[in-house]
């Protein structure tokens, strides 16, 4: 566990404000079927609501006083505001440790000048596939696909640290491997995920609408992400843990023994987003307060009080794969808008996963 | 000796530490700094140097002379080290 780790798990025991998430916008020059908020449609709606510079800074000014350190930058597409270098070069002179979420199409020579001068922590840059056509079919943009990476190469060579996120889908599941190699040329970690929040936060739904992975093909792609990353004796390795794995082995467990949730959403992080409403997680529209009216301190303890007393479903409490699985209270919520349901599309995609890596351990061979 | 202004005094869940905003420096470059280590930088930036300093931490804290006087210099090496302390 680094210091960093160390602290923001004293700051989760003592409730304080310690990790923050500013989500700048809710706009977005890509429209990616599987986003959980964007819709280009909405652009000129969405703009009407965002805060403004002074009032971002005025929360940078609030979070400072609280206790936060690690701040990211997300939306949305951050960069699509004209303000964000303005943005960016407060929150450095605060001192905050900066994160980036972008796409990475939009940066421009100002943003390289930026982020050479000023390094951030990291740059996490989403990767939706590994040619024009899976962009196209998945982001509505093919154009995209070659600006994503020259950029990221460009940042590279400044000497920028890069994180790829990606999201795994139907439409993108062949690049994986691509992806991956992609990755170690420019000498960038992966975070793979394959479950797909539905979009509860959208303004709009989707004209067509995202065809999601089935539970099981879920599963798959994830086998598949371990599979691919990893040496074949690693994998087959992995595979043997989960063979021997009793239930309710867990690797990092934060606060066992309680029914809350296991993360540190609620306890000293939190997401404010454009409209400058504070939520536990920004997966969590439910339970929200907003900033500009009542300030952060109050709404950081009005809104932490409020997820810190949300139980997880009684049936995941009680279910032997509890401990080993991703289920958390976003999840319950955004799959039956109730924190109290199980959410099942979870279980299905949890056992499978379990089942099949265990089986592949148990046959031993073959991988 | 001057203190490096490029560098920010922030707290984490009790812990001190000094964050780098220089430009062309890594934001990520940390230095996590236990209560003394934030009095010693604090008087530092108020002007405070040898015999004064250790005056005035000697006053604050009751510690044995001897050893304070070594950690205070270990320290000074350390912030020098992180360009935190400059001639
Ligand atoms: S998505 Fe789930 S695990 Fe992640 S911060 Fe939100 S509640 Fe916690
Ligand atoms: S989501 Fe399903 S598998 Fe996961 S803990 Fe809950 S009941 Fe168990």
């Amino acid at each position: 566990m680094t210091m960093m780790d160390a602290l923001l798990n004293r700051a989760a025991q003592r409730n304080t404000p310690a990790a923050g998430t500013f989500e700048l916008t809710a706009r977005c020059n890509l429209s990616c079927r599987m986003c959980y908020i964007h819709n280009l449609s909405c652009d000129k709606e969405l703009s009407k609501d965002e805060l403004s510079t002074a009032q971002w800074i005025d929360i940078m000014d609030q979070i400072q006083t609280a206790g936060t350190l690690p701040l990211l930058l997300t939306g949305g597409e951050p960069l699509i505001r004209p303000d964000f270098p303005e943005i960016y070069q407060e929150a450095v002179k605060r001192g905050f440790l900066l994160s980036i979420n972008t796409n990475g199409t939009l940066l421009s020579e100002e943003h390289f000048k930026l982020f050479a001068r000023q390094k951030p922590l990291r740059t996490n840059i989403s990767i939706y596939g590994m040619c024009p056509e899976t962009y196209e079919s998945l982001c509505g943009n093919g154009a995209a696909f070659e600006k994503v990476i020259s950029n990221i190469r460009h940042l590279r060579e400044l000497g920028v640290t890069v994180k790829i996120n990606f999201s795994s889908t139907s439409y993108n599941h062949k690049d994986i491997p691509k992806v991956l190699e992609f990755a170690r040329e420019v000498g960038s970690i992966v975070h793979f995920v394959s479950y797909m929040f539905p979009p509860t936060r959208a303004a709009k739904p989707c004209e067509e609408p995202f065809k999601r992975y089935t539970p099981l093909e879920a599963a798959e792609a994830g086998i598949d992400w371990i599979r691919l990353s990893n040496s074949p004796e690693q994998f087959a390795a992995e595979c043997r843990k989960h063979a021997t794995m009793p239930p309710g082995r867990i690797d990092e467990c934060l606060y066992e023994g309680k029914e809350g949730a296991r993360c540190r959403a609620g306890r000293c992080s939190y997401w404010i987003t454009y409209k400058g409403d504070l939520l536990p997680c920004g997966m969590i529209p439910a339970i929200h307060a907003s900033v500009p009216e009542l300030g952060f301190r109050a709404a950081w303890d009005q809104v932490g009080g409020q997820f810190r007393s949300i139980s997880m479903p009684k049936g995941c409490l009680s279910c032997p794969d509890y401990e080993r699985c991703e289920v958390c209270p976003a999840i319950a919520w955004a799959e039956n808008e109730d924190f109290s349901q199980v959410p099942k599309y979870i279980c299905e995609k949890n056992h499978h996963y379990h089942t099949r890596l265990a089986a592949l351990g148990a046959e031993g061979s073959d991988l | 000796m001057t203190i490096n202004p490029n560098f920010v005094l922030r707290e984490l869940a009790g812990e001190w530490l000094l964050v780098s905003i220089e430009e062309g420096e890594e934001i990520k470059r940390l230095l996590y700094l236990n209560e003394i280590g934030k009095d010693i930088y604090l008087h530092l930036k108020d002007g405070l140097e040898g015999a004064a300093l250790l005056d005035a931490l000697y006053q604050e804290y009751d510690a044995d002379p001897q050893i304070l006087k070594a950690d205070v210099e270990a320290f000074l090496l350390t912030l020098r080290d992180y360009r935190i302390l400059q001639d």
